[in-house]
């Protein structure tokens, strides 16, 4: 129990250390006095709304660093994003493998996005933005309705085999759309690889807000979330109100997917790993979880984006590959410690 | 209909128990040979379909006629190179992935088991991209790195599952590490597509979407002989692992060796997927579907052949919708078997908690 503060803060030094590694280092590299003299000026050029008198003295350089702000940040946003969605899902569905990915909610927002982009020219950010959120919100409307029609509480098996189908159907949908326009087959590509590198800083002020809406939606459901870890019977023998703090998760939840997916596309894993972690190290009270993982899951996505920089300069390794190589191995050696992944 | 199971040692007084015991067995049995005779008549249909309509409409004596040799101008070459290699290999990648499912399902005893999840069919996606990409390769060759891409996937996922000491696999531990290997194939197949230019991502996007478009004869040949081998090993396969349903510890009591059985399974299973989807790409959710569909049918008892027969009317009949019944488009089958995959899936799932509920 003591050991949580000290732990929150070497967390919190952690996320320091690794986005100041994503702004000092990458595929090109800068002397750190011209990190730290952009670094300077930021504030003066958030006051002016640009960086004209700045980048004008420092040239190539500083025009790099000025690309890594952004990309850091959208990093820490989108790693926020998942992993305290992650958090969520795997809380609500009682289901070690809650995982935004795997049941099917980034699917929905990728599907709607591409048919934004196909079918209705969709470009400015807000409009894709809205279009992800609506697509995992139709996804999770899909399993966790399919899941319940049978009444009785979901079982983890079944709401993971829901998530698949909902996930193949979203990809069908998208493959059909893909095929038939040439167009979006090449925007999309690029998009459904998962990278923090394209977004802008008016992309980020349009998210920042709903993931935060959503972090706290989750922190403020997760005492709920103890009480359905106990099952549903003895939460209702406890008074606790579990209809109205599913119903907070479940929001928070769909908002983080839906707005982490606009952002940097479909990254699985973070949402698996990081919430899994957390547990081993400090228990299953998931008011920590949702904590810690809403400042480890932007370290995860921080150093992996540093890595894809810094393997093969000058070509990245977008941040969407980088995860998942590291990720699955982590994974793999969790399952061959002898004990399975449970809650 | 099968030896495995138990014979009541049936004591001279209670031969009427014996007796209504045998007539439900017999009953059972003859449910399942109607059942795998209708799925058959169904696979003669859908290929007709396939192969006799559509947008270029071919009449029944000319067809025999064509393949007696004679030969028709024009309809010779649209039957013979086109509508009957696509329904065939369809017919074929549809049994293999059929069979898979039903071993899978069989061992790992999970509904989600199967192929498609375990990310056996993404690694032959992944490996099929990664040559086209790095290697620039072309035909017959894409099919080969395919195989060897499911077969990768496959590696990954036993040697992080198999317990060295104590043998068997365990089941909960092969399916995460599956959907571990699912995540990590789809993730290079997604930086794969981004290095190839567009009109190759096209044709690869084509690919991993799961198509019969590139249906030849030397593809039916190759697939057709793996089959040949494969399919009666995964009948017998899952003919031994029967006792298998009734769990582990019984099953042993009843003198299965199941340790050895089980990896033979999953080994044949892997092989099965990884042959079709070299031949056609993957295909989703025919794996996964024909399983749970075939059982619904039989009532009760999952009979290897009907999951195959079932696996290969899908395919079929998801060709002939994909290819002639959409106007404006044409789809792979992949797409439409995931398009209609989905809500069956779902459908089967809510079905199935009913009955647990009720």
């Amino acid at each position: 129990m003591r050991r949580r503060g000290p732990a929150l803060l070497a967390a919190l030094l952690l996320l320091g250390l690794s986005a100041a590694a994503s702004l000092f280092w990458g595929a090109r590299p800068v002397d750190p006095a011209t990190v730290v003299s952009v670094l300077a000026g930021l504030p003066a050029a958030l006051l002016d709304g640009g960086w004209s008198q700045l980048s004008a003295g420092l040239g190539i350089d500083a025009a790099v660093v000025q690309s890594r702000i952004p990309r850091t940040l959208t990093a820490v946003l989108a790693g926020a994003g998942l992993a305290v969605a992650g958090a969520g899902m795997q809380g609500v569905s009682r289901n070690p493998l809650g995982d935004p990915g795997l049941l099917g909610l980034t699917a929905g927002a990728s599907c709607a996005v591409v048919l934004g982009i196909g079918w209705l020219g969709v470009v400015a950010t807000w409009q894709l933005t809205a279009l992800a959120l609506a697509g995992s919100g139709v996804a999770a409307a899909l399993v966790f309705g399919s899941s319940l029609l049978g009444g009785g509480s979901p079982t983890p098996a079944g709401l993971v085999l829901s998530g698949a189908a909902v996930n193949a159907g979203f990809t069908a949908l998208t493959t059909s759309v893909v095929l038939s326009l040439p167009a979006v087959l090449d925007r999309f590509r690029f998009w459904s690889i998962g990278s923090v590198a394209r977004a802008e800083s008016t992309d980020l002020t349009a998210v920042a807000p709903l993931v935060l809406l959503g972090v706290l939606l989750v922190l403020g459901g997760s005492s709920g979330l103890n009480a359905m870890a106990l099952g549903d019977e003895l939460a209702h023998g406890l008074g606790v109100d579990l209809g109205l703090q599913r119903v907070l998760v479940f929001v928070g939840v769909v908002l983080l997917a839906g707005s982490a997916t606009a952002l940097a596309g479909p990254i699985v894993f973070v949402g698996l790993l990081v919430p899994h972690a957390v547990r081993r190290l400090l228990g299953g009270d998931y008011r920590w979880i949702v904590l810690f993982s809403a400042v480890l899951g932007p370290v995860l996505l921080l150093l992996a984006d540093v890595l894809g920089r810094v393997l093969t300069p000058p070509q990245e390794i977008h941040v969407g590959v980088t995860t998942v190589v590291l990720g699955v191995p982590v994974l793999l050696v969790l399952l061959r410690r002898g004990r399975s992944v449970t809650l | 209909m099968t030896g495995t199971l138990l014979v009541p040692a049936a004591a001279p007084e209670d031969t009427g128990a014996a007796d209504a015991l045998r007539e439900l067995r017999r009953a059972r049995a003859r449910r399942t040979r109607r059942a795998v005779a209708l799925l058959a008549l169904a696979l003669l249909a859908a290929l007709a379909v396939r192969v006799l309509l559509g947008r270029y409409t071919v009449t029944i004596p000319d067809f025999f006629a064509i393949l007696a040799g004679e030969r028709i101008p024009g309809a010779s070459f649209i039957v013979l190179q086109e509508k009957l290699p696509r329904a065939v290999l369809g017919a074929l990648a549809g049994i293999a992935l059929g069979c898979s499912g039903a071993l899978f399902r069989r061992v790992l005893r999970n509904p989600l088991a199967s192929p498609d999840i375990l990310g056996i069919t993404y690694g032959a996606a992944a490996g099929a991209v990664a040559g086209t990409a790095l290697w620039g390769l072309r035909g017959t060759a894409v099919s080969w790195a395919a195989l060897a891409g499911a077969l990768l996937a496959a590696a990954l996922i036993a040697t992080a599952s198999v317990r060295l000491r104590g043998g068997g696999i365990v089941g909960e531990r092969f399916l995460l590490a599956g959907i571990g290997v699912a995540a990590l194939a789809q993730a290079v197949t997604a930086a794969m597509l981004t290095r190839l230019a567009l009109n190759s991502a096209q044709d690869a996007a084509v690919w991993t979407a799961g198509s019969l478009s590139a249906a030849t004869w030397e593809r039916i040949t190759v697939l057709g002989a793996c089959l040949l081998l494969a399919v009666p090993a995964a009948v017998a396969v899952h003919r031994a692992l029967e006792p298998a349903e009734l769990g582990p510890e019984l099953a042993a009591g009843l003198g299965a060796h199941p340790g050895r059985s089980r990896a033979l399974a999953l080994g044949v299973g892997v092989l099965l997927a990884a042959a079709a989807t070299a031949a056609t790409g993957p295909l989703a959710f025919v794996a996964l579907m024909s399983t749970p569909v075939a059982t619904a049918l039989t009532r009760g008892r999952t009979s290897i052949l009907a999951c195959a027969l079932v696996g290969a009317v899908v395919v079929v009949a998801a060709d002939s919708v994909g290819s002639d019944l959409l106007s404006g488009t044409q789809l792979p089958a992949g797409v439409v078997t995931g398009a209609v995959g989905a809500p069956v899936m779902l459908w089967l799932l809510v079905r199935q908690r009913r009955g647990a509920a009720a």
